[in-house]
């Protein structure tokens, strides 16, 4: 028999008929291991499952048409292809006209959007009732709904016309006999209408309005005959107070005038008249923001609210990286040349890079605090371990051992122990790891490979030192004291 | 007797029951740091979220949130009376909560039009106001810390408590780009009511709609608009307790709760609640959670505590089993000196009480000075991660000398009692245990 | 020829001489027995020869090498060649069966060698124990794997440490056989103890009193007598 094979028979045999006292230096070890590598995994995974919570802040990037561009959703679908996909939680796309409700022509912001989407990108809004999942179904805001009455299960007739710029389409050539159409926002933002026709003196022969917008027993007043007749006859463009306003509609009919002024021929005016859907209210925001003002609804009934399809006003996106990553994506989306443009939310980009440092260097403390202390314990532990068998190691320096030798053989057998304590130790702490996971963050952890094979190094050099200092005292001694005293 | 057998152990074995000792300590230091970390962290994590901005905002009853809506700057009946009143604004610092109450500013926005014909948006606000508050304290208060993600880039942030020029404003990036503007320059600002020669005092850069507006001293914009003394909404950053089930009933209506419910919703830090009392010392006034940042903090700081209390409890395990198993080795060890107690007519009970004694006295001196390590450790992480002191909570103390009584006498007595079940004569002999 | 000699040796711990100028010489194939009462110095001796301890004074020749002032590393190596011990308290490592303990000394000392092993177990009667643990074993059968481990590498000289001061009479006779055995064939045997009868059993005893020695025994009857077969 070889001298090793002699050396692994010793160490195998102390180890498995010393089983109770190897148990507890083994289980000593696997403990610290464990704690060891559960702890160095969640420190390298908080950041990423963190980051992930701190997405419930809502949107980190915005998305708008770069200048004379417009978005649609293909559109940065296909720029939004650099960010890979498990990064990229959440992209809300957002439409947003004037709607008029109709009941009381007062007017709000819809926005247009993906419901679905809206969760991932403002996990914060608070509904009361559900989010649309259907065609013509809205979602309100608070005010919204304190102002009209609108409940759960109300039904809201919207209609909608478009924006009173919008007939600014060029400035063609105004000639005689021509018919000309114009707009211009009354009172509550409403929009007026005229159409008028001029006469071969450029004067004006025939003029209808549209002021369904604004407040019928005022403004409303503007749309009579008494009214429209004191445009007839006057030349473009209307001087300042050339028209008499209608006493208690002011501002309606400075609308009118101003519409006037701005009539284009009606060749090159879009959409003059607009659409109106009923919608029923199937949930009711609050946000304590802005929101609260606006009616959602999908993309999909905006565009036939609208008679308009595609265009996005802003895509909010949740993206779940670090701030040099995201500035990276923002650099690259605006780099693209795709007809977006990106914006980061510094609020929550930065607020979000300063908690997550200290979350982190948190973690880390406590770590190197945890592992330091479990260290010590084990350590500990192996030194009471050894110290134990004092006597024997008197005896095998009495048989004649030399100091090298007992200290091989002692060394073997705590990194024998530090291997195996620190493999059981691995798996432990990835179980460890994962519970936490699992139960702080609701999802699973990536195992480090590495981490096995550094956690045995790590746990066989601990119980080695460890053992060190008591084998060193124990060879120190006299064996004639050990073996004879006691 | 048993006091002189105990006192020979424990100073001729000093060194034996010295290592027991340390790693009680050790635990002691682990269980009290943890804990004590775990507590706070929750303050702590709380007033990072701070970052985040305002989570309450106060406004007039009246004014909703319409005006918001609309942009409906001036002119209006309804919007006229939607204000709350300068005066009251400091009053926010004397609810219930006032200690909870980390940072608020007053705004009052305005159109101004600019040299260049354009308008902006001016919005007036305090930014470090100095305050004294009718209770004798006095605090500061404004958007220099509320909107600590903003980025001054040139310039410096307006300062109230002196040194700074005559009618400073501050313009976003996207605005001074625009009409040019540098810090230094003079930059004259019409209102609907008066007109102000201003400077430039700095340019920052928010990320945000924020970076097309100006901002200005309250009292600027109060000339500007005519509204003296008047704001038309109030931010407020508060330290809040995550939303339960309680604070949600009673943020619907507080009045259906029961009065005990009432009590304890009222007593806690729920944004609910502090809402509620910011209602009740400003008269006319809507104050309202700011969901994105309310719910938010309520999620991150749920999840950051129950990270903390895992690695804690997974951290008390392993200190426990790493004490118990020591504690273990060490009866084991002493194995002859049990039989040889037993053998010269020791009762069980005796050589259990020396044997525990002994272990106990070690416990309760490994744990104290256990203690006092602990309260360094959390010092150190405190210091090092938030630059604050981690609050000491008395009721650790107990509750570590319980958990290491519990872990000792876990780890000790099954082994005294293995040890005793053995045969005095066996283990005397040598060659068993 | 002497295989040991102690020449002027003494051991001072502070103001206590532990021993006095002691002379002694044991020559090769010899039986000694050492004798005197407690505190008599008969430990210390022990340790000396036993390369386990230094003389204060003197000179101690092992094999005509002086190894009073060899270092403490040498010494192991001298008593790991020359010396095979047997304790009091037989001292077996707890865990190890038989053999193994037995092997133990062998692989300290040169290859471990299990048929060997076996061997010696076999010389001391305990062939078939060969894979018991030392718990299994009763006392004297641990000291008859003590004695087989103490001459398993064929040392020069067996050094007893009261070999029998925990056995009963069965076992002493049994051991002291053993002892009987080695030394017919040529091993050289010093036996510490306080046993008069242990001693009669050696060729020579020593008696030591206040760490001098007080006399030297030649017992007639060794010859004679054979108790020990």
């Amino acid at each position: 028999m070889s001298r090793r094979k002699m050396f692994l028979r010793m160490i195998t045999a102390s180890l498995l008929r010393r089983r109770s006292r190897m148990l507890v230096a083994l289980l000593s070890i696997a403990i610290g291991a464990a704690i060891l590598s559960g702890l160095v995994t969640i420190y390298y995974d908080v950041p990423r499952q963190m980051q992930a919570q701190f997405r419930s802040y809502g949107a980190n990037v915005l998305l708008v048409p770069s200048e004379g561009a417009e978005m649609t959703l293909e559109g940065a679908g296909k720029a939004l292809e650099g960010i890979p996909a498990d990064q990229l939680l959440g992209r809300t796309p957002y439409r947003y006209v004037n709607v008029q409700m109709v009941r009381n022509q007062q007017t709000f912001v819809a926005a247009g959007t993906d419901f679905e989407q809206v969760k991932t990108t403002s996990p914060y809004f608070t509904v009361e009732g559900e989010y649309p999942s259907g065609i013509r179904q809205i979602l309100v805001g608070k005010s919204v709904a304190d102002t009209l009455g609108l409940k759960v299960g109300s039904v809201a007739e919207l209609s909608y016309r478009p924006a009173a710029s919008g007939s600014e389409t060029g400035a063609a050539e105004i000639k005689p006999g021509d018919t000309l159409a114009g707009s211009a926002e009354g009172f509550g933002q409403g929009p007026v209408y005229v159409t008028l026709t001029l006469d071969d003196e450029m004067k004006i022969a025939e003029i209808t309005v549209d002021v369904s917008s604004q407040t019928e027993e005022f403004g409303g007043q503007c749309g009579e005959e008494f009214f429209t007749r004191r445009f007839l006859g006057k030349s473009l463009p209307l001087q300042e107070g050339e028209i008499d306003a209608v006493s208690g509609a002011t501002v309606t009919s400075e609308a009118l005038v101003s519409a006037v002024n701005s009539a284009r021929p009606t060749e090159n005016v879009t959409a003059v008249t607009g659409n109106t859907l009923n919608l029923r209210v199937t949930g009711i925001l609050e946000t304590g923001g802005k929101e609260e003002g606006y009616i959602f609804m999908s993309l999909e009934d905006l565009g036939v609210l609208t008679g308009e399809n595609g265009r996005l006003d802003v895509m909010e996106l949740s993206v779940s990286a670090g701030a040099e990553e995201l500035a990276g994506y923002v650099d690259a989306l605006n780099g693209s040349g795709s007809g977006v443009a990106a914006r980061l939310v510094k609020r929550i980009t930065n607020s979000e890079t300063a908690v997550l440092g200290k979350l982190q260097s948190l973690v880390f403390l406590v770590t190197a605090v945890v592992l330091l202390l479990t260290m010590i314990c084990v350590s500990t532990t192996m030194m009471a371990v050894v110290t134990e068998r004092r006597k024997e190691i008197g005896l095998r320096k009495a048989l004649g051992a030399s100091d090298g030798s007992i200290r091989t053989e002692f060394l073997g057998e705590g990194m024998f122990l530090g291997m195996l304590g620190g493999l059981l130790g691995a798996v432990l702490g990835f179980g460890f790891a994962q519970i936490i996971s699992v139960n702080v963050f609701g999802g699973s952890i990536t195992l480090q490979p590495l981490l096995v094979p550094v956690t045995m190094i790590v746990s066989m050099a601990i119980s080695a030192l460890s053992c060190l200092l008591p084998i060193r005292n124990a060879v120190a001694i006299d064996p004639a004291l050990v073996l004879k005293g006691e | 007797m048993l006091f002189r057998m105990i006192k020979g152990v424990l100073i001729r074995q000093w060194s034996k029951m010295l290592l027991i000792a340390f790693t009680i300590a050790l635990g002691a230091s682990l269980a009290t740091s943890m804990i004590n970390v775990m507590l706070d962290v929750g303050d702590k994590v709380n007033q990072e979220l701070k970052a985040y901005g305002a989570n309450i905002t106060v406004r007039s009853q009246d004014a909703s949130l319409l005006a918001d809506l609309y942009d409906v700057e001036d002119g209006g009946e309804a919007i006229a009376t939607a204000y709350l009143n300068e005066a009251d604004v400091g009053k926010i610092k004397t609810i219930f909560w006032t200690y909870n109450i980390v940072d608020f500013a007053p705004f009052l926005e305005t159109e101004v039009t600019l040299p260049s014909g354009n308008t902006a948006m001016a919005e007036g606000t305090w930014f470090n106001h100095h305050l004294d508050l009718p209770t004798g304290e006095s605090v500061d208060a404004g958007v220099v810390s509320l909107r600590s993600w903003w980025d001054v880039t040139e310039g410096a942030w307006i300062d109230e408590q002196g040194g700074a020029a005559e009618n400073p404003v501050m313009v976003g990036a996207v605005l001074a780009e625009r009409e040019g503007l540098h810090a230094g320059d003079a930059l004259s600002l019409k209102g609907s009511a008066g007109e102000v020669q201003a400077v430039v005092a700095g340019v920052y850069d928010a990320g945000g709609d924020e970076d097309e507006q100006i901002y200005a001293p309250l009292a600027l914009v109060q000339t500007l608009s005519g509204t003296e003394g008047k704001v038309s909404s109030i931010e407020v950053s508060a330290l809040t307790t995550p939303d339960n089930d309680l604070a949600r009933k009673a943020a619907k209506n507080p009045k259906a709760l029961s009065q005990r419910d009432y009590d304890t919703w009222y007593c806690t830090a729920y944004v609910s609640a502090i809402c509620y009392q910011i209602m009740e010392v400003i008269p006319g006034s809507v104050a309202s959670a700011v969901r994105q940042v309310a719910d938010s903090e309520g999620t991150i700081l749920d999840k950051t505590q129950l990270l903390m209390i895992l690695i804690t409890i997974m951290s008390l395990i392993g200190s426990a089993l790493g004490i118990s198993n020591l504690v273990t080795a060490s009866v084991m060890e002493r194995s002859q000196e049990i039989g040889l107690l037993k053998a010269i007519g020791a009762h069980d009970k005796a050589i259990t009480g020396v044997f525990m004694t002994e272990i106990l006295i070690t416990a309760l001196f490994g744990g104290t000075v256990g203690y006092f390590m602990g309260f360094g450790f959390a010092q150190l992480i405190g210091r090092s991660v938030f630059g604050a002191a981690i609050e000491m909570k008395p009721l650790v103390i107990p509750v570590v000398a319980v958990l290491i009584s519990l872990v000792t006498i876990a780890g000790s007595l099954p082994a005294i009692r293995m040890v005793l079940r053995l045969d005095p004569a066996e283990v005397l002999h040598g060659s068993k245990a | 020829m002497s295989l040991l000699e102690l020449k002027n040796v003494s051991k001072i711990y502070g103001e206590l001489k532990a021993l006095d100028n002691v002379n002694i010489h044991v020559d090769q194939g010899e039986w000694v027995a050492i004798m005197g009462p407690s505190g008599s110095g008969k430990s210390t001796m022990m340790n000396i020869i036993g390369c386990m301890d230094k003389p204060s004074l003197g000179e101690v020749l092992l094999d005509g090498v002086d190894i009073s002032k060899e270092s403490s590393r040498k010494l192991t190596d001298i008593r790991r060649d020359k010396i095979g011990l047997v304790f009091q308290q037989f001292h077996m490592v707890n865990y190890l069966t038989a053999v193994e303990n037995v092997m133990v000394s062998q692989y300290y000392h040169s290859m471990p060698d299990e048929k060997e092993a076996l061997d010696a177990l076999e010389l001391v009667g305990l062939r078939e124990r060969a894979h018991h643990l030392p718990s299994q074993l009763s006392g004297g059968e641990q000291q008859r794997v003590c004695v087989a481990r103490a001459l398993i590498n064929h040392p020069e000289l067996i050094l007893a440490d009261e070999p029998t001061g925990n056995l009963d009479e069965t076992n002493e006779n049994i051991v002291l056989n053993l002892f009987s055995q080695l030394h017919k064939e040529g091993t050289t045997l010093i036996v510490v103890t306080h046993d008069p009868e242990v001693a009669e059993a050696a060729q020579r005893t020593i008696v030591l009193e206040h760490g001098r020695v007080a006399r030297e025994v030649v017992n007639e009857s060794f010859e004679l007598g054979r108790k020990y077969i």
